[in-house]
């Protein structure tokens, strides 16, 4: 006769890919029933790539099927994290989203939202589903790198609906204001902007969500990382010491929010002479290396400052759509690449608690 | 980055009408009065106070809970209880910090008596 504590026993034996534990001691098996040889699983896995799941269930079939006495295995896929009918969750995942990623920097001048804009489109040359939010209120720039303008729609329902231009749903503060006006937000206004930008807007089914946030670690960023459990951080940096020092900071503040800090982008690394195609490392260099070996976290790559990537921002079209086989349009997608690959590994590893009663 | 792989709650679960039971990633396992959560509540208004200004709490222990229990972003969960005080963050180290069971706030000992 087969026992619960046989099955669970061989469950521990099941680790999903990229994950920091077996499927037991991470949670994710909420129950295990047997009758007759005939057992059932209750797994709840986070969201998580389709292939990866299927790899991971038929994992489970195959285990527990080799076990002695057990004739028929079934795997029920359960809601993780909660069901429906239980305390809502001010900080729920924003339906359809499965992943959102936030482009901070603590320093501004550093090429942030042209990093968030291209690697945007760099997830989208990937076969994401991609969504772009602006969320610098101080300083929205997505109209103008993405040449798009005008007041999104409302539905009857009061949700915004994104604009959308080459395959990316976009929303950005700079779609309500005038070109002139200043921006001028308190904080509880920050606040609350970027609370509706996350839970108004129509998104649709996304798998990523890049969130171009404010320079700093102030309201925005904290709203931000209260609101939406975020997949990571990115932090954007240029070569000089002043600037990786900010960085530090930055990681600082996400870490004290438990926001995995999946890598450093080194912007400006070096100057790329169009001409000769020699290199000068005008702010130094080793930036982003340095703070890489400090913190052990990834430098995930170095953007050369090229002159086409100013222009392409400027015309509405960046450098990922106007010259695809750019180098730096090239070094944007090995980014997106090693960045997807980092969330699909981490994913197990911080599974939201689940509230009951 | 030590404070990420810090403890997670597995479960967070309402006992009753007096206390918060919650059980780790780690296996350890909490049992947190009402009273004793909501009077160590993190927020401004409740640590900032002069000395310490709480919202009368009235009635009895069991009179105290909370309405809802959400979860914030990676690192905290937000509780609202029922004497309509609803701003206290709660962090999952402050959490862990607070676990009142015995092996985690060991009973005082005199040293000269064990």
């Amino acid at each position: 006769m087969i026992s619960i504590d046989d099955i669970r026993e061989r469950l521990t034996e099941i680790r999903p890919h990229g994950a920091r534990d077996d499927i037991v001691a991470l949670g994710l098996v909420r129950s295990i029933d047997t009758r007759d040889g005939a057992v059932v699983i209750h797994f709840a896995p986070p969201a998580m790539a389709p292939q990866l799941l299927n790899a991971t269930l038929a994992d489970i079939r195959r285990a527990v099927g080799a076990l002695d006495g057990v004739r028929q295995v079934e795997v029920k896929v359960v809601n993780n994290p909660g069901q429906p009918g239980q305390a809502a969750a001010p900080a729920a995942p924003i339906p359809g989203v499965r992943d959102i990623i936030a482009v901070g920097s603590t320093k501004g001048g550093v090429g942030k939202s042209t990093v968030a804009a291209n690697l945007a489109l760099a997830f989208a040359q990937l076969g994401q589903r991609v969504g772009l939010l602006d969320a610098d209120v101080y300083g929205p720039s997505l109209p103008i790198m993405f040449g798009v303008g005008g007041r999104p729609q409302v539905t009857e329902s009061k949700r915004i609906v994104p604009l959308e231009k080459f395959g990316l749903r976009l929303m950005s503060i700079g779609f309500f204001l005038d070109d002139s006006s200043p921006v001028i937000w308190r904080g509880p206004m920050v606040m609350g902007l970027v609370r509706q930008f996350l839970k108004d807007v129509e998104w649709g089914t996304l798998d990523i969500l890049v969130v171009d946030m404010p320079p700093g670690t102030g309201d925005a960023q904290l709203t931000l990382v209260q609101q939406v459990p975020l997949a990571g951080g990115i932090m954007v940096t240029t070569p000089q010491a002043v600037s990786t020092l900010d960085v530090q900071r930055g990681i600082a503040m996400f870490e004290q929010v438990k926001t995995p800090v999946l890598g450093v982008i080194e912007n400006m690394s070096f100057y790329e002479c169009p001409q000769c195609g020699t290199h000068d490392e005008l702010f130094g260099s080793g930036g982003g290396e340095r703070i890489a070996h400090e913190f052990g976290i990834p430098l995930l790559g170095r953007i050369p400052l090229v002159p086409d990537v100013r222009t392409a921002g400027d015309t509405g079209k960046p450098i990922v759509i106007d010259q695809p086989k750019h180098s730096v349009s090239q070094a944007f997608v090995r980014i997106a690449q090693t960045t997807l690959e980092t969330v699909e590994a981490q994913r197990f590893t911080a599974a939201p608690p689940e509230i009951i009663g | 980055m030590p404070s990420i792989s810090a403890p997670t709650p597995r479960t967070i679960k309402r006992l009753a009408k007096d206390s918060i039971e919650i059980v780790w990633q780690d296996g350890h396992c909490g049992v947190y009065p009402n009273r004793y959560l909501r009077e160590n509540c993190p927020c401004a208004a409740c640590r900032e106070g002069k000395p310490r200004r709480l919202l009368p709490v009235v009635g009895a222990p069991g009179e105290l809970y909370p309405i809802q229990i959400g979860v914030v972003g990676r690192y905290a969960i937000s509780i609202q209880w029922s004497d309509q005080h609803d701003t206290g963050i709660y962090s999952y180290d402050t959490l862990r910090q607070l676990c009142p069971c015995d092996q985690c706030q060991p009973p005082a000992r005199d040293e000269n008596n064990p």
